[in-house]
């Protein structure tokens, strides 16, 4: 009989430093988090194309916590999607609930983790721009030394775009560190198109308002693939703003985000609709009615 | 590597293959109802299990994963042969319907209910949003949960029953369980994979990357040199026999112009050669050891290529016709390629293969010259429609058994005697070999009308005297099976300033794909089943189907009426806006009514002469009322959202039930030795339930508990012919002749019980439950098979009868729908849609409401976001169900509503006419049009996608 699948060794290590032993005798070795992104990549009818060497992270506990820090939150790598979601809404960072509620279905959150979510080579996902916006910081354990260090969110979609990865060989995403923060709105839009250049326009943003201006806003753009636009010098400039927003100040924003969206020429609907989903994240600011959204 | 897990509470043990799914792993566990429809994408939810507590896809585990974890399958729900509360809440609320995925839906409601006390619509929607359901439309989820939580606080809770019909009907026209519902559920064996066994070989097909080419070469040596190999076959070794793949009756319509395996490619994913083996990764690798030489050939994608001046012709073999040649035959065929495969006609449909064009067919009524000449105002618009997949949850599926000199199909199809036909004439044997056992099928929608594995699989299984399985990918169905024709329909309208239609044009141009099948009758369906909603004594039409390179179309759910309905209804909304005349007040004043006669039928055949027909039942006068005073017709609602405009739209929709004089449809009903009944129907349940609907009709007619009904369908030794499940035929046809048999059969039982009781038939009658009365007394069903299937009885009684009919019963329907669109994005959210539709007396009305649901969300998807998107060599781009994009339940209308308004019918039995195919005809106009009110803008061209909103609304 043909056989085209060789017989993956698969690791079940019980701790981070096991793993990171394991990591550095095997050093071809892949990890497997949730497995919702290799499965899909690799699966054929009934046999899942594997690595030749597999190490399981789903026994390691200390990668499935969730701890308060003075930092903020730490959220181990292993977390699901739906774990998080039951910490519960006002626990988490703000945001986070429904931009991970938006994320594919029940079974797949049930195995989605938070650190595979992150380490995806081969796109950029809902929670990349939220996580940048937040500030939040990755720990990265590698093998060497018992390396330990950390990096920021904003650095990952670089890195898919140079197509340098985000990891190097053997280390592994541990957890995800969100500081306390004091946003008073979070704002997530998932839209797909329909057309077949781009699939998915992803606006996340971010508002603290105090006695009617503008004391703090950020948002990002994101095509899912190419990249996670964010103006900091359009975000600085709002800052202070009295609501509403003047016609001027409307103008800059609508021009700042053409500048922005310069990247992506030919795509006329995603620049257009972020400027529509700046501007109406900016009204329903004013308007005090963020959860009134119909569409 | 040995796995150790507790699946369904009992510990288990096995040895698995590295990378092994944890899906198949379960399989080889004898778990059949975790499956696979996605190609392990984990989407569908076909492959759901609870792991440790969980809901998960299998699909997305390997089997390594599930050791020292606990698998719960629908089987844990089961306890003996009682289903569970929330199985019994899913056959409640109707919502099993092709029960495909059945048992993942039981297993998610379960688990959302032991979560949740009470959850709420947007707990239902993320509960069940792993789960795609094509049957369904699921509205009636939300119902079962509702049901599965009553019960749950009172195990005594029963729900009110959808509606009451048909009089004093006792199972007419009242609810009643799906009499398959609760083996589909619990996830029992009941499709063509549960009955593969184990030294079944797999067939795996070679399909072409390119669009259009022809074969140079092709070397099959190392593929048969592969140890597990049983055969290869390519052009060489298969019959060069022209077939048509469409599953019509004979003499069809569709041209025969397809062989087995051919030296020319047609499409992107056309069979090049086919490799049985002893397994599936063996057949997969003999595939890709095949070394083929491609010569290619310009791509046609459209009805402009194929008209353009010297386009490259997509059939270059002869044609042939068996009747009615026309006379410039020899002319035709003088620059034909003999070497290539001919186009057979078994009689003119108008196509000329030298230009591409595979049919073509016009007609009228009246002067249409004249009326557009009388019109005050004319519109002449023109129309686009996209090519959509019929997505069936279950994939297609054949296993090919010999049995001596027999073959035995077990198959998903729709047309279990044409596909024995079809199958017979390939292999050369008489129709008496084969026999086909129509499996329950998880979805058909009219893809599983079309024969396109069953016959490949059969000539392996002939030749190589080995059981054959054959199943699609889901890549497959996107790639080479039918699909939805692309259509450009030019509609010209005149009317006078008072709102009369002085004259109506329509001209279709349909992209028929690669090969023939429906090239005629579906276009020129559309204009049957859209052109009469209005009377007009000008009108006039053409149809042109175009061979092109893109996947083959064929048959789907409401075949053509779904796109020119949408052009037409939009159109007629254009213009009233042009006469500056309310909608609902136009089409009020120019649709069909009761009593009127359809001239235009005349010229509109189906590839026989056509005629005028009658309109003696009509439920529109009720449709439109009840649904304008729902939506709240008149009254404009207000957004609270300066960018987010409301608007309201309507149409009016029709479809036929069967095909009065082609169609016909046979039925036994036998008496066994308890007085209990054995239904033997040729109709083909798709999982709409025309089984319950034939026992229904069965118990009626003989005054008999239908739990003493039982029904075998779509075994073709076993039943009488019938033509199958296709144009809406099944409760009209299949139904009525379930009925005839049932009145044959209770005239035979009077007349026994008359000698038994020695008295006239005359003076008895049929008395609930299952016995004769009369003056003389009474005797039980039980007695009298008793005494004539006793040794000295007259013998047992059974019937046999037959539904033909040259009358034509028109369902009707209107739909409403409210949207609220934001032109910020573009974006559309259907608030509110109500499609209230006319089916005579509906049989079984929870399922009937079931058929419209699941039609009106498939539309609804075909107009919004679904497409087939090709680049420009002909290669499918979206072969998967995600990025192609069906509905989830999430697209589920905020306020869904289906509504049945009762006709009796003069003809159909019990005064049913069809109900689930016209279903699809009316979201896309309905959304065009509200979303028209909405916001000013015309939609065209299907998809209304977010961009192409925007695009319309001018802002891109």
């Amino acid at each position: 009989m043909y056989q085209k699948y060789n017989s993956p060794r698969v690791f079940f290590p019980r701790t981070i430093s096991e793993t990171l032993e394991m990591v550095e005798r095997e050093s071809n070795a892949v990890f497997w988090a949730g497995g919702t992104e290799l499965s899909c990549r690799s699966m054929r009818k009934d046999l899942i194309d594997l690595p030749k060497t597999v190490i399981s992270l789903c026994l390691v506990e200390e990668l499935a916590r969730a701890s308060r820090s003075e930092y903020g939150l730490d959220i181990g790598a292993m977390m699901t999607f739906e774990r998080l979601l039951r910490i519960g809404k006002s626990t988490l960072p703000t945001g986070l609930h429904e931009t991970i509620n938006s994320i594919g279905n029940l079974p797949l959150r049930n195995r989605a983790t938070i650190g595979g979510h992150l380490a995806l080579q081969t796109r950029i996902g809902d929670l990349h721009p939220l996580l940048e916006l937040l500030d939040a910081k990755i720990e990265i354990r590698s093998p060497s030394r018992g390396g330990r260090k950390r990096s920021q969110i904003k650095k990952i979609p670089i890195m898919l775009l140079e197509e340098k990865n985000l990891l190097n060989s053997g280390e592994l995403i541990s957890k995800i560190s969100i500081p306390t923060d004091n946003w008073d709105i979070a704002f997530h839009r998932r839209i797909l198109p329909g057309n077949d250049e781009n699939k998915v326009l992803i606006f996340t943003a971010l508002a603290s308002v105090e006695g009617g201006v503008l004391s703090e806003c950020r948002m990002a753009f994101s095509d899912g693939c190419t990249g996670i636009l964010r103006d900091r010098e359009i975000e600085a400039h709002m800052t202070g703003q009295k609501l509403p927003l003047g016609y001027r100040e409307l103008k800059i924003l609508d021009e700042a985000i053409i500048e922005l969206t310069a990247p992506w020429k030919t795509r006329s609907y995603d620049r257009k609709t972020s400027m529509a989903c700046a501007r109406d994240f900016l009204k329903r600011i004013e308007d005090n009615n963020i959860n009134g959204m119909i569409l | 590597m040995i796995i150790n897990l507790i699946l369904d509470g009992r510990e288990r043990t096995i040895e698995a293959r590295c990378g092994l799914s944890a899906q198949n792993l379960l399989k080889q566990l004898g778990v059949n109802s975790v499956r696979n429809s996605d190609d392990g994408f984990g989407f569908a939810g076909s492959d759901t299990i609870l792991l440790d507590g969980k809901i998960v896809g299998a699909n997305l585990m390997i089997a390594a994963q599930l050791d020292g974890r606990e698998v719960k399958t629908v089987n844990s729900l089961r306890k003996g042969r009682a289903l569970s509360t929330v199985q019994e809440a899913m056959i409640e609320a109707c919502c099993v319907q092709s029960g495909y995925n059945a048992p993942a839906a039981a297993l998610m409601i379960h688990d959302l209910i032991e979560r949740i006390d009470s959850p709420s619509r947007a707990d239902v929607q993320d509960a069940l949003s792993g789960l795609f359901n094509r049957a369904t439309g699921y509205e009636q989820f939300f119902e079962a949960v509702r049901i599965a939580v009553a019960k749950k606080k009172n195990q005594a809770y029963s729900p009110a029953k959808t509606g009451s019909f048909g009089g004093t009907s006792r199972y007419v026209g009242k609810s009643y369980r799906k009499i398959d519902a609760t083996k589909l559920v619990a996830g029992e064996r009941a499709f063509v994979e549960d009955r593969v066994e184990e030294d079944a070989c797999i067939l795996k097909v070679l399909r072409s990357p390119h669009a259009h080419a022809n074969i140079k070469s092709i070397d099959t040596s190392a593929a048969e040199a592969l140890p597990g190999v049983v055969a290869v076959f390519t052009h060489k070794n298969v019959p060069h026999k022209p077939y048509g793949q469409a599953g019509q009756g004979f003499p069809e319509p569709s041209p025969y112009d397809r062989v087995l395996l051919d030296t020319k490619i047609r499409h992107h994913g056309d069979r090049v050669a086919a490799v049985l083996a002893e397994d599936e990764e063996t057949a997969i690798r003999g595939c890709e050891l095949i070394k083929v030489e491609y010569e290619l050939l310009p791509v046609i994608m459209d009805w402009d290529d194929a008209k353009a001046e010297g386009a490259a012709l997509v059939h270059d073999g002869p044609i042939i016709y068996v009747n009615g040649a026309p006379e410039n035959l020899k002319e035709l065929n003088r620059e034909a390629n003999p070497k290539e495969t001919p186009v057979v006609y078994q009689f003119p449909i108008g196509g000329n293969p030298r230009k591409n064009i595979s049919s073509y067919v016009e007609g009228g009524i009246g002067d249409v010259e004249k009326g557009f000449e009388e019109a005050d105002v004319i519109l002449d618009k023109t129309y686009q429609t996209t090519q959509i997949q019929c997505t069936p949850l279950e994939l297609h599926t054949t296993y090919v058994k010999p049995e001596g000199d027999r073959l035995t199909i077990h198959a998903s199809t729709q047309v279990p005697y044409h596909l024995r036909r079809i199958v017979a004439g390939q292999l050369g044997v008489s129709e008496n070999k084969i026999r086909v056992i129509k499996e329950r099928v998880g979805g058909g929608y009219g893809s599983k009308q079309d024969i396109l594995l069953d016959e490949l699989a059969a000539w392996a299984a002939h030749t190589s005297a080995r059981p054959v399985f054959h199943q699609y990918t889901r890549r497959e169905e996107f790639i080479s099976s039918s699909t939805r024709k692309p259509m450009r329909v030019r509609v010209k309208l005149g009317a006078t300033r008072e709102g009369k239609f002085t004259a109506m044009q329509m001209d279709v141009e349909s992209n028929q794909g690669a090969y023939g099948a429906h090239t005629l009758t579906v276009p020129m369906n559309g204009v049957s089943k859209s052109l009469p909603l209005f009377l007009c004594d000008n009108a006039c039409f053409t149809v042109t189907s175009y061979y092109s390179n893109i996947p083959p179309t064929g048959a789907y759910q409401g075949y053509g009426a779904p796109k020119v309905n949408y052009a037409l209804q939009v159109a007629v909304k254009e213009l009233a806006e042009k006469l500056n005349i309310e909608h609902y007040e136009f089409v009020e004043k120019n649709r069909v009514r009761k009593g009127e006669v359809l001239e235009i039928l005349r010229c509109l055949g189906e590839g026989r002469e056509g005629k005028p027909e009658s309109v003696d039942s009509c439920g529109l006068d009720e449709a439109l009322a009840r649904g304008s005073k729902l939506i709240n017709w008149n009254k404009k609602e207000k957004s609270t959202h300066p960018d987010i405009k409301i608007g309201k739209g309507l149409c009016i929709i029709q479809q036929g039930s069967g095909l009065p004089g082609i169609d016909q449809a046979n039925c036994t009903v036998k008496m066994l030795g308890d007085g209990s009944f054995v239904v033997q129907s040729g109709g083909a349940d798709l999982g709409s339930g025309l089984d319950t609907v034939s026992a229904k009709m069965v118990a009626e007619v003989l005054k008999t508990d239908i739990d003493s009904v039982a029904v075998q369908s779509g075994d073709t030794d076993a039943a009488p012919f019938d033509t199958g499940a296709y144009a809406s035929s099944g409760t009209y046809f299949s139904g009525g002749a379930a009925r005839n048999a049932a009145q044959l059969l209770s005239r035979m039982i009077l007349k026994e019980a008359a000698v038994i009781l020695k008295t006239s038939p005359n003076k008895l009658q049929l008395e609930f439950p299952g016995k004769v009365v009369g003056e003389a007394g009474e005797v039980s069903y039980a007695q009298l098979a008793w005494q004539t299937q006793g040794g000295e009885g007259s013998g047992q009684l059974v019937a046999t009868a037959s539904f033909t009919t040259k009358k034509s019963s028109f369902p009707y329907g209107a739909h409403f729908a409210q949207v609220a669109v934001n032109t910020l994005t573009g974006r559309v959210r259907i608030q509110k849609y109500y499609a209230l539709q006319d089916c005579g007396t509906p049989i079984n009305p929870g399922y009937a409401k079931g058929q419209i649901y699941g039609g009106v969300l498939k539309s609804i998807g075909h107009a919004m976001y679904e497409e087939l998107l090709l680049d420009e060599d002909g290669c499918c781009l979206n072969t998967d169900l995600r990025s192609y994009g069906v509905p989830m339940i999430g697209d589920v209308p905020d306020d869904f509503k289906a509504e049945l308004v009762e006709v009796n019918d003069p003809y159909g039995p019990f005064g049913a006419k069809s109900i689930a195919e016209i279903s699809v005809n009316g979201a896309a106009p309905t959304l065009a049009n509200a979303i028209h009110d909405a916001c000013g803008i015309w939609l065209r061209k299907w998809p209304f996608s977010p961009e192409n909103v925007l695009r319309a609304l001018g802002k891109i």
